[in-house]
């Protein structure tokens, strides 16, 4: 090659200083050409890695917590974050039901409820009286009635006012904290159709983590805003279903069709239900390699398929969460209404398994084919609920 | 004793490639070795992650090889159809009449409305009516079929069009007895 360019410098270090074009001009071609022919493969493997280490080993990345509102000042006349599908009318009027909670002290479960509620009742509009579009004399973010001793027609349009009367007859509902949202929600509202708030409690966890610093994932029920412990359900209404090792993650590269989360624990550890729900599936599934049924009241190999016991919820919002490889018949039955937190089961190793842990996959759209299924680690992280032993 | 201030080792590796096969050359052999490097590397870690996985006794897990898919739902069953016990209302008769009762707000009291549903609902839809307002009832009449979603043998859900919104209704069976158990609103 030419010139003093090639040349190292003293020590063996090469500089850059003094490199002719074409030099520079044969670096770049190479390193362009290099990530063309084998980028999307170094850039899989790095992906494929980063995820598996992820959810397999990393135990204490997949349990870290970004934010649980640890800076959650809302200022709804300040600058506020863009949130989907909202326009910054609804968003002002979401910062200004989270801040009025915060002044008085209402814990952050209580800030999702309400804005689940504005969403069904306003879908966080100020409404006017809309005469005979809406319901009677209804006015503003929860369609409160003057008639009804909510306020007359001016308090009630005044967002800050009509939050404060939520807030206020909120808390004279005994264990509102840890109760179904849409039951803490109607016990406020009376409506005729009581159970249409569950429906917004992801979107209205969403506006609370966007708007207040992470705050639906810190604990319910407590003021001052602090991650879960496990075992305590988060403002978003969700916890973990079982405190454990995660052995295995979602669809690694090593085992793309696992379509969960495993979570290694001894046999008869209590599962929990991640979320309030209603239970769809209670079944046995365990067949030898001829598809012979097999027994899912001893323990399965990894010579036997299926999921062994296992139950599936359907949550608000068209959420599935499925449990596999109980150690005896679940705990629950099919058409079961249950609450977050709930004993589902005990840890086994039926089905498909070689030790005992629990297999657990969550679903959305409704779907519960493996379409549907996501990955259970930033999701139970999104719901201040993360999988995992805790660092 | 080192007198001279020594450059890492790697350097050297790349200036004697250098020298041998020229600037031009030499880079995209370096960049050859960087690509494998990392290709085995990434590989070496994934496979410390199948090892981990057939070494993890308590774990349950499962190696690449194994001929079974994997260990979640081998397959996942369709919905069962609702089961109605013999002499029982089918799911989409206790929807339609529950709807229609639901609608029926306008010169009723809020009792003799509760008590009009009340046969046709679970213990804890009736809990939730006890302080509901049935001039919050937004619509008037059904104007269409009621469409059922099956979730379980014993678990359906019934939109019921209106002439303001959709009305979803959750139907849970005991002992093949159905009754509302949820109310859902959603306005047009």
């Amino acid at each position: 090659m030419t010139g003093p360019a090639g040349q190292p410098g003293p020590g063996g270090v090469i500089t850059a200083r003094g490199w002719p074009r074409r030099a520079i001009l044969a670096l770049a071609g190479t390193v362009v050409l290099s990530l063309l022919c084998c980028g999307g493969v170094v850039s899989a493997y790095f992906f494929g890695g980063f995820a598996g280490a992820a959810s397999n080993g990393a135990d204490a990345a997949s349990a870290n917590l970004t934010a649980c509102g640890q800076h959650a000042d809302v200022t709804p006349d300040g600058t506020l974050p863009t949130v989907s599908s909202l326009d910054r009318e609804q968003v002002r009027d979401a910062a200004i039901i989270i801040k009025v909670g915060q002044d008085r002290k209402i814990p952050p479960r209580g800030w999702v409820i309400a804005i689940a509620t504005a969403l069904q009742e306003s879908r966080l509009h100020n409404l006017p009286d809309l005469g005979a579009r809406n319901d009677h004399d209804s006015i503003g973010l929860f369609q409160q009635r003057p008639s009804m001793g909510w306020g007359t027609p001016d308090q009630v349009a005044d967002p800050a006012y009509a939050t404060g009367k939520f807030y206020d007859k909120l808390v004279t509902i005994a264990g509102w904290q840890t109760m179904p949202l849409t039951q803490a929600a109607q016990d406020v509202q009376r409506s005729a159709y009581p159970d249409a708030y569950a429906k917004h409690e992801a979107f209205a966890t969403e506006v609370v983590n966007a708007l207040a610093d992470g705050a639906a994932r810190a604990a319910g029920s407590v003021v001052a805003l602090q991650c879960t412990n496990p075992g305590q359900i988060a403002a978003s209404g969700w916890t973990v279903p079982l405190v454990a090792r995660i052995s295995s993650g979602f669809r690694t590269p090593s085992r793309p069709t696992h379509n969960g989360t495993d979570l290694a624990a001894p046999k008869g550890a209590v599962i929990h239900a991640a979320a309030d729900g209603v239970v769809t599936i209670v079944a046995c599934q365990a067949h030898t390699v001829s598809g012979a049924p097999y027994s899912c009241d001893r323990d399965g190999s990894l010579a036997i398929s299926g999921c062994g016991w296992w139950a599936e919820i359907q949550h608000a919002g068209n959420i599935i969460t499925r449990y596999c490889h109980m150690m005896s018949r679940p705990l629950v039955v099919v058409g079961q209404r249950v609450t977050a937190g709930q004993p589902v089961g005990h840890v086994g190793m039926s089905g498909h398994a070689d030790g005992p842990h629990c297999h657990f996959e969550v679903h959305t759209n409704g779907d519960d084919s493996a379409a549907g299924a996501i990955d259970p680690v930033p999701f139970m992280n999104q719901q201040g609920a993360p999988l995992g032993v805790r660092p | 004793m080192r007198t001279q201030p020594h450059a890492p080792r790697g350097y050297s590796y790349a200036s004697a490639l250098l020298r041998r096969f020229g600037l031009r050359y030499g880079i995209s052999l370096g960049l050859v070795v960087v690509v494998i490097v990392v290709i085995v590397v990434a590989r070496a870690g994934d496979h410390s992650t199948d090892s981990l996985v057939q070494r993890g006794a308590d774990g349950g897990l499962v190696p690449s090889t194994s001929p079974i898919p994997d260990d979640g739902a081998a397959s996942v069953p369709a919905p069962q159809p609702p089961s109605t016990s013999p002499g029982s209302a089918t799911p989409q008769t206790v929807a339609s009449r529950f709807a229609t009762a639901w609608l029926r707000h306008t010169g009723v009291t809020a009792a003799a409305w509760r008590a009009s549903l009340a046969a046709l609902s679970t213990d804890r839809l009736d809990g939730e009516l006890a302080n509901a307002d049935p001039q919050t009832v937004p619509a008037d009449r059904i104007t269409g079929p009621v469409a059922l979603t099956d979730h379980a043998v014993s678990f359906v859900e019934a939109d019921v069009p209106t002439d303001a919104g959709t009305l979803t209704l959750s139907l849970l069976a005991t002992g093949g007895r159905w009754q509302v158990d949820a109310i859902d609103w959603e306005p047009a």
